[in-house]
């Protein structure tokens, strides 16, 4: 896995767990299990759904690979080894 | 003389959040004994808060709620200061709580002579599992002003306090919420005696010397419309 989809499947863990809890981008908001599966279909995003969710990612992917313990919990999460 | 003006719209499912932390805010200036006109209740419109702002015009303007590059929205959707009437920010702090809002708005309450904008230049994103968290450091740097602190300092202190709530929260495995707080960390600013940085695009940076930031705020909407096409 390289380090995005270690960062998807992380979130995507984090949704199982809490599916409805919410995440707010200003005025918009997903249940984390919306917005995992949002995370399942990037690709297929319309383009304002696809650039809130990439910011996010973009972000996150950046703490993980600046952010040492970010990324030891990230990937403990994941399931992948450190 | 009132000397703060507080408009906390309540309008959709984000702002009842950010309402709430805006009402811990209200309750500390009241116990406090501080003079203060508080707008909840639909009464956060722009008649209001610009009479309010009239009125007082060195009173501290805090705004908790949405917000674009060029405005600070209130309950009815509406822009309650925008780049029309932002000339009632000058010779005033303002303590902002809203997406996007120091990116122009910011910028050119600045350029009229407003004493400190604070506020993010990006969304604002949290999430409802660190709600507490979320509250204390969006909150934190307006505590600091009756600490004594400087602008600098409070921003330096915010941002730190961010990074040490960011660290518990991946302690706690709330790895969504400390992502919202980084975002936030960065999108952090206040300016104050310092000129606000110019814009990173040389292309924006031309707009705004020559045709101001009015102009530019239109062709980044324009922009922004045909990109989602």
């Amino acid at each position: 896995m390289n380090d995005l989809e270690i960062v998807i499947r992380a979130f995507q863990m984090e949704a199982q767990q809490k599916p409805n809890e919410k995440i707010f981008f200003g005025k918009i908001g997903y249940t984390f299990e919306e917005f995992a599966k949002l995370l399942n279909g990037l690709k297929h995003l319309p383009r304002n759904e696809k650039k809130l969710v990439q910011s996010h990612l973009d972000r996150a992917l950046k703490m993980f690979r600046e952010n040492e313990n970010y990324r030891r919990h990230m990937m403990s999460l994941a399931g992948v080894p450190c | 003389m009132l000397n703060y003006i507080i408009d906390r719209p309540l309008m959709d499912e984000a702002t009842q959040y950010t309402f709430q932390w805006c009402k811990e805010i209200v309750d500390f200036l009241n116990n406090q004994g501080e003079s203060i006109l508080d707008l909840p209740n639909n009464n956060a419109v722009r008649e209001n808060v610009e009479k309010g702002l009239k009125e007082n015009p060195s009173a501290l303007y805090i705004h908790y709620g949405h917000g674009d590059q060029d405005r600070l929205v209130g309950d009815d959707a509406l822009p309650v200061v925008d780049l029309n009437n932002v000339d009632l920010l000058s010779g005033r702090e303002v303590y902002t709580m809203a997406c996007l809002s120091a990116r122009v708005l910011g910028v050119t309450a600045y350029n009229k002579k407003c004493v400190a904008f604070w506020g993010y230049v990006e969304v604002v994103s949290f999430t409802t599992d660190a709600l507490e968290e979320f509250k204390e450091a969006l909150n934190y740097g307006f505590y600091l002003r009756f600490k004594g602190k400087g602008f600098k300092e409070r921003v330096d202190e915010t941002k730190a306090k961010m990074q040490e709530i960011t660290n518990k929260l991946i302690a706690d495995g709330k790895f969504m919420a400390a992502s919202c707080m980084d975002s936030n960390m960065n999108a952090l600013v206040c300016y104050d005696g310092g000129a606000p940085p110019p814009e990173a695009c040389p292309v924006s940076r031309v707009i705004a010397r020559l045709f101001g930031y009015r102009v530019l705020t239109t062709l980044r909407k324009i922009r922004d419309r045909l990109s989602l096409l």
